[in-house]
């Protein structure tokens, strides 16, 4: 039974333990101890636990402080640390006569300490006066001379006790050899004596100690090296003491004497922390805290250390979203689909757009970053403007332990990508049991800053799970896999931030520069280790371990030249001062914003959802609200496909997403085209006509972009019509021009771009038509949305908007006289638009050929389409198919067979001047006969399905639409994505499902929601107004809650207008029954 | 590694060992012959099978075989094509043997009919591609196998508008919005998908239009192809194996079927 004293000293000894956990509770920036006795048991105890421990805290920006009384050969060559930069390993040697800082190459001497001849010869003089003293009792010594600045004697050259043997063991045998030896007082008789011969020899000012085996004359001691720890590490560095952790074993007294490391509590360290791992049979003086066993014990310490830092590592790195709404998962590796994977995977901010490639890359694997906008000849027949894509900064390779850590080496055991479309980031992670049979984990995560659209981020992280190894990033600006125009790229060193930049300039044309740089991420136990060639961060880390770097990179660009390095190294500076963390947190807070204006929530089908969402985040991503030097490629900026030229898919099928839901991205989209017209009025001259006729694809300069021609496969070249013939883009430009201002009201770009546009557009259409015997003017040798049928005259698509485009364009200039009479007059005198030239434009608008029938209340789809030859349906099954290449062109050429909505797309773009049973009409005659050999087909058939309340075949075309880029056995997203088709799914689901479109300045509605669908949320911007809708199912009725903010808007409900003002509203419909409008 | 004849008939072996011997020089393999004795089957006729290494082996054949394949480093087992009657005297037949080696996913065989082109030195070769990562079984092998400098390797895609359900498939494109994109992105995809081969050998694709088995005879005759490398599916029915089966009367020159199925992810890496 425990007595009461017993009791109370197992309550202190308690108290003493909790006292020591709370002041070992929290990090230390400067480490300090003792090697001998403390770090290790003995000078041939095995290191390599603190080899690892001391290197992976010198990682993490600790500084460490080993205090010995050996030299450094031996106390370096037992250590063995190497932390991977110089300045945070000391050696504090030689009892404090030398300093020493060590780096990847080994120790340096910083600063030493000699003693003065007349100084050695004294102690010399001390010590053998000594050794005689007690060889005359017998007793006898080794006189150690080869130590700096002081001499030590042996007491126990004979000793064949146990390596590590305690002081006070060593202690007792001393004592007792001396007592034998007829010194009663044992060790301390032994100092006493050293003391009196030091003063003797002239050297008053050394000092004797002993360690219990030895007795040392010398002129410094620990208090030297705490002294120089206290100078470099704490002042120096502007520490304060309480930041500073030292660790002994013998601070306590042993039998009469004070412990050696006593001389560790210096004055200017006493708020510092010490601990003695010793055992310390007699306590430990205050104010050193008792922790005892040994160098175990310290090593817990460390890793205690570690463990606090390393738990910001783990915790810190970010996580994608646990919500399969707002996850694209791609789970697995396939090699096959693997290009696939990384266009879906793109990272974009319609500045750059980098592909979701695998970051240690692959033989499959094509990596590249767009940047949109620049740029230069490329070097082909027939050579035409490319992109000037930059180089590869995703790359990091992984070693562990100089193995490169590959899909190829050993065997995939896990492997997931996530794009988190909420965030714009994709999420990697992967276990791979490599071929040594040891397991490492990988995570990775990136993005394209949304609120810095400069910048790129990345944060990688590899642990061993089941070993300890070296395991270093390597990072490096590699190649682009894309081709393009690129005429030379230099990589030099960045000195700081320290990483690579490479200039990158295309054939006249632009160029770019990126700064990259990597470094270790907080809390991880790695260093940059110096290389000529690459950044490379690595460290010798134990299993569990996490090495996480972050690399971040700038890109600048310009459309003619290549920017200053200074600009992308300032950028890259100000991305390393905001850290990848902050980085994140702003690019998320910018989605949060994007998604909030453009989210369209589904319920009940949840792959219609994920289709929705992909298509929504690659178009906010692909888009650039504020730069108007660059639009939106047909195939985004995750690949090279259609060399990020800019078609009549952007107005047409893009563009509406913008208007309706980020008008101020619309704006800067068509602004790009009217910063074009030069280069559409220079095409049109070209061509023989007035006005302005957009090129078919357009680059940088708004010309004509198209390539001439194409090499067969049999090497005949063979001629492209569409930059000749596909005239109807300047009718599309003009319609997105109208379109965008009834939407918007926006009156301001109406006055300065839009009425200027129209006017241009609509002047070429009237000097384009041909005028015939009987007053009507046609359009000859067209190419219409129908590709399959070159060079027809009369093409309805083409007619009808352009005899469209000359209507509006009358009206605008009528509104411009009416709104800004200056502006108006500016016009006509600029653009030379007399009287005269107008009434004409009258004359041909009415007199244009539409191709209309009002008895079948058919559009004709160019002159002859009805003589041409039938094609049995059988033949155009399974939809979507390439007719032209199954039937072969000079097949489709002559035959009733249409590639993708002309006819049906007229009666979705003028849907508010086309009645319903004329579009019922032309789309049960055209939908049978239409292929969809083209990806912007089967879209806008589901919308206009859908208008026509044929809500089965339109959820049939919006699935077909959404396989085009994530169909599994389609694999045409390879190289791109379709940014039509994506703009087609989002009209297909508001203005066909939600059945949400323009009338005039109203919106109609008339939701006709797929089967599966229960409910339906987005916003929506018109006119001013923000509105949030809420479509719900209710049997088969429907109800839609509406809340309008900022502005009144009007909604069309059964060809009856209703105001909404702000506030919330419920509308109602039953059975097909009237709508019933309710103010909440 | 080894090409192995089976030697069962005298009449087509003198063919199916010249090809044998040509193939294997190809990709450098050695040629063995074995015959294996059935009980109750009389011996074949002698033949002059040149300087063949033959062993006699007493068993049933495809358990002989697919024992010897397994034991040896066999790349691949050759037969001569037999045609099973007089009453159809068009009709080639694979034989049950060469059709269990390959169900069994034993050893890609080399199919030789007397009358085809012979085969004495491999410049050419057709390999018909679906697109489908599970066919492309034999453009791997014929990578491996034969890809070198100097040879040709013709990647025949016929387009049926049937599209392979497979994921992973690349069919001829079944949109294609600007024809002058689609076709070199395609052609691109398709390579990176069924072939890398650094070895040197000069690889072309072909797109045709029609019935496969019908166009890839009419390719291998006016490509003059030395040799037709097919996967095999498994069945003589549909797809493939309905290909299959008529190549074995058409094909003007050998054919090497290959088992179909999918590659380890990271040998592809």
């Amino acid at each position: 039974m425990a007595s009461a004293g017993d009791r109370v000293e197992e309550r202190g000894e308690k108290a003493r333990a909790r006292e020591l956990e709370r002041a070992l509770e929290r990090e230390f920036s400067v480490v300090c101890f003792a090697w001998d006795g403390t770090a290790v048991a003995h000078r041939g105890a095995d290191a390599a636990a603190v080899r690892s421990r001391v290197e992976r805290l010198t990682a993490l920006g600790v500084d460490i402080a080993v205090i010995s009384s050996a030299g450094v050969r031996e106390v370096d060559h037992h250590l063995g640390a190497r932390p991977g930069v110089e300045g945070r390993l000391f050696l504090f040697l030689s009892r404090g006569s030398e300093t020493y800082v060590v780096g990847p190459a080994g120790p340096r001497l910083l600063e030493r300490w000699r003693a003065t001849a007349s100084e050695y010869e004294g102690l010399d003089e001390a010590a053998e006066a000594l050794c005689r003293r007690l060889a005359s009792a017998g007793l006898q010594v080794d006189l150690v001379r080869d130590r700096l600045n002081r001499r030590s004697l042996d007491l126990l050259p004979d000793w064949a006790g146990p390596p590590g043997a305690s002081a006070l063991e060593l202690r007792r045998e001393v004592d007792a050899r001396l007592n034998a030896a007829g010194f009663p007082g044992g060790l301390e008789e032994g100092i006493r004596l050293a003391r009196d011969l030091v003063r003797e020899a002239g050297v008053a000012h050394a000092a004797v100690t002993s360690d219990a085996r030895h007795i040392d004359l010398g002129l410094t001691g620990k208090a030297d090296a705490m002294h120089a720890v206290a100078r470099v590490l704490v002042a120096g560095r502007g520490r304060a003491p309480e930041d500073v952790l030292v660790v002994g074993d013998s601070f306590g007294p042993v039998a009469d004497g004070q412990g050696t490391d006593s001389a560790m509590l210096i004055p200017e360290l006493q708020r510092s922390v010490f601990v003695s791992v010793g055992q310390e049979p007699a306590g430990v003086p205050s104010p050193v805290l008792h922790g005892g066993g040994g160098p175990v014990r310290f090593l817990d310490i460390l890793h205690d250390q570690l463990a606090m830092r390393e738990i910001v590592a783990q915790t810190s790195f970010p996580e994608p979203t646990d919500d399969p709404g707002w996850r694209f998962e791609v789970k697995g590796f396939d090699p096959f689909r693997e290009r696939e994977v990384e266009t879906w995977l793109t990272v974009a901010n319609g500045e750059t757009g980098t592909r979701g490639a695998l970051e240690e890359g692959s033989a499959i694997s094509t990596p590249a970053t767009f940047v949109a906008g620049v740029y230069g000849d490329g070097t082909g027949d027939p050579a035409f403007r490319q992109p000037v894509p930059a180089p590869d900064w995703t790359g990091l390779r992984l070693m562990a332990d100089g193995s490169l850590v590959t899909l190829a080496n050993g065997e995939i055991v896990d492997h997931e990508r996530v794009l988190d479309l909420r965030h714009g980031v994709v999420y990697r992670t992967w276990r791979q049991r490599l071929r040594n049979g040891r397991t490492i984990r990988v995570r990775t995560a990136r993005f394209a800053s949304l609120a810095d659209r400069e910048l790129m981020a990345a944060r990688a992280e590899a642990v061993p799970e089941d070993f300890g190894a070296r395991i270093v990033w390597q990072s490096a600006i590699g190649v682009t896999h894309a081709g393009g125009s690129i005429k030379e790229t230099e990589i030099d060193i960045l000195e700081d931030p320290p990483g690579l930049i490479a200039r990158t300039r295309g054939r006249n044309g632009g160029g770019h520069v990126l700064a990259v740089t990597t470094s270790p991420a907080p809390g991880s136990p790695v260093a940059r280790m110096p290389q000529q060639a690459r950044d490379v961060i690595g460290g010798r880390l134990e299993q569990g371990d996490p090495a996480t770097v972050d690399r971040l990179a700038a890109i600048v660009s310009a459309r003619t030249r290549v920017p200053s390095p200074e600009v992308a190294r300032h950028a890259l500076e100000r991305a390393r001062d905001t850290g990848f963390d902050a980085l994140l947190e702003r690019h998320r807070a910018a989605w949060d914003a994007a998604w909030a204006a453009a989210d369209l929530r589904v319920d009940g089908d949840p792959e219609d959802q994920h289709a929705l969402r992909f298509a929504i985040y690659h178009m906010i991503s692909t888009a650039h609200p504020e730069k108007d030097t660059v639009s939106i490629g047909a195939r985004g900026l995750g690949g090279m496909s259609y060399f990020l030229h800019v078609f009549w898919d952007t107005e047409i099928f893009v563009l509406p997403f913008f208007i309706y839901t980020q008008p101020e991205t619309a704006l800067t989209m068509l602004t790009y085209r009217y910063r074009n017209l030069p280069g559409a009025r220079e095409k049109a001259a070209r061509m023989g006509f007035r006005g302005a006729l957009y090129p078919w694809e357009s680059a940088d300069k708004g010309v004509e972009t198209t390539p001439p021609y194409v090499y067969g496969p049999d090497g005949e070249q063979v001629p492209i019509l569409s930059g000749l013939m596909e005239h109807h883009i300047s009718a599309d430009v003009a319609w997105a021009v109208w379109e965008y201002w009834k939407a918007t009201g926006d009156d301001a770009f109406m006055v300065d771009k839009g009425a200027e546009m129209l006017l241009e557009t609509a002047r070429f259409w009237v000097s384009r038509a041909a005028e015939d015997e009987e007053g009507r003017y046609h359009v000859r040798v067209v190419v219409g949305p129908d590709e399959y049928h070159e060079g027809v005259d009369d093409n309805a698509y083409t007619n009808v908007l352009a005899r469209w485009n000359i209507k509006r364009a009358l009206e605008a200039l009528a509104w411009l006289d009416d709104h800004d009479r200056a502006r108006a007059r500016e016009l006509r005198k600029r653009l030379k638009l007399a009287g005269r030239e107008l009434a004409r434009w009258r004359r041909v608008m009415e007199g244009y050929v539409t191709g209309f029938d009002p008895e079948t209340l058919l559009f004709e789809q160019f002159a002859g389409f009805y003589d041409m030859a039938d094609v049995p349906l059988e033949r155009l099954r399974p939809r979507p198919m390439a007719a032209d290449l199954l039937l072969g062109r000079d097949v489709t050429l002559v035959s009733k067979v249409v590639k993708q909505a002309d006819v049906v797309m007229l009666c979705h773009v003028l849907a508010d001047e086309i009645d319903e049973a004329t579009t019922r009409a032309n789309y049960d005659y055209y939908e049978p006969i239409t292929s969809h050999g083209s990806s912007l087909s089967p879209g806008i058939h589901a919308a206009v399905a859908a208008r026509l309340h044929d809500v089965a075949e339109a959820t049939s075309y919006f699935k077909m639409a959404a396989a085009i880029d994530l169909g599994d056995n389609m694999g045409n997203a390879a190289a791109g994505l379709h940014m039509a088709t994506m703009g087609g799914l989002w009209q297909a689901a508001v203005m066909g499902f939600c059945g949400i479109m323009r009338r005039g300045e109203a919106l109609r509605l008339d939701p006709q929601l797929p089967a599966a669908w229960s409910r339906v949320r987005l916003p929506l911007r018109f006119r001013g107004a923000q509105l949030h809708l809420d479509l719900r199912r209710h049997g088969d009725g429907v109800d839609v809650g509406i809340t309008v903010a900022e502005e009144p808007v009007t909604f069309r409900l059964d060809g009856v207008d209703h105001e909404l003002t702000p506030g919330a509203h419920r509308l109602r419909r039953r059975d097909g029954g009237p709508w019933r409008v309710e103010a909440l | 590694m080894t090409l192995l004849v089976a030697v069962a008939d005298a009449g087509a072996d003198r063919a199916v060992v010249r090809a044998a011997r040509a193939l294997a020089a190809a990709a450098g393999w050695e040629v063995r012959g074995v015959h294996v004795r059935e009980p109750d089957v009389p011996e074949p006729a002698s033949a002059d099978l040149g300087e063949l290494d033959l062993i006699a082996v007493d068993g049933e054949p495809v358990e002989v075989l697919s024992a010897l394949v397994r034991r040896t480093t066999v790349d691949a087992v050759a037969f001569g094509l037999s045609c099973p009657s007089a009453s159809s005297p068009g009709t080639w037949v694979l034989g049950h043997v060469a059709e269990a080696l390959l169900d069994n996913h034993v050893a890609p065989v080399l199919l030789v009919r007397p009358g085809m082109r012979t085969l004495t030195r491999l410049r050419r070769l057709v390999v018909p591609l679906e697109g489908s990562p599970s066919s492309s079984a034999a453009m791997r092998a014929a990578d491996e196998a034969f890809c070198a400098r100097g040879r040709e390797i013709l990647m025949l895609h016929v387009v049926t508008g049937d599209v392979p359900d497979e994921a992973g498939s690349l069919p001829a494109p079944r949109i294609m919005d600007q024809e002058h994109y689609e076709w070199p992105a395609w052609q691109d995809e398709f390579t990176l998908r069924f072939s890398q081969c650094p070895k040197g050998g000069r690889h072309g694709i072909a797109v045709r239009v029609g019935d496969p088995a019908t166009v890839i005879a009419e390719e291998a005759d006016t490509g003059a192809a030395d040799l037709i490398v097919l996967s095999w599916s498994g069945s003589f029915e549909s797809g493939h194996g309905a290909v299959i089966k008529e190549l074995l009367v058409t094909a003007p020159c050998p054919l090497l079927l290959v088992p179909s199925g999918l590659p380890d992810a990271a040998s592809l890496t």
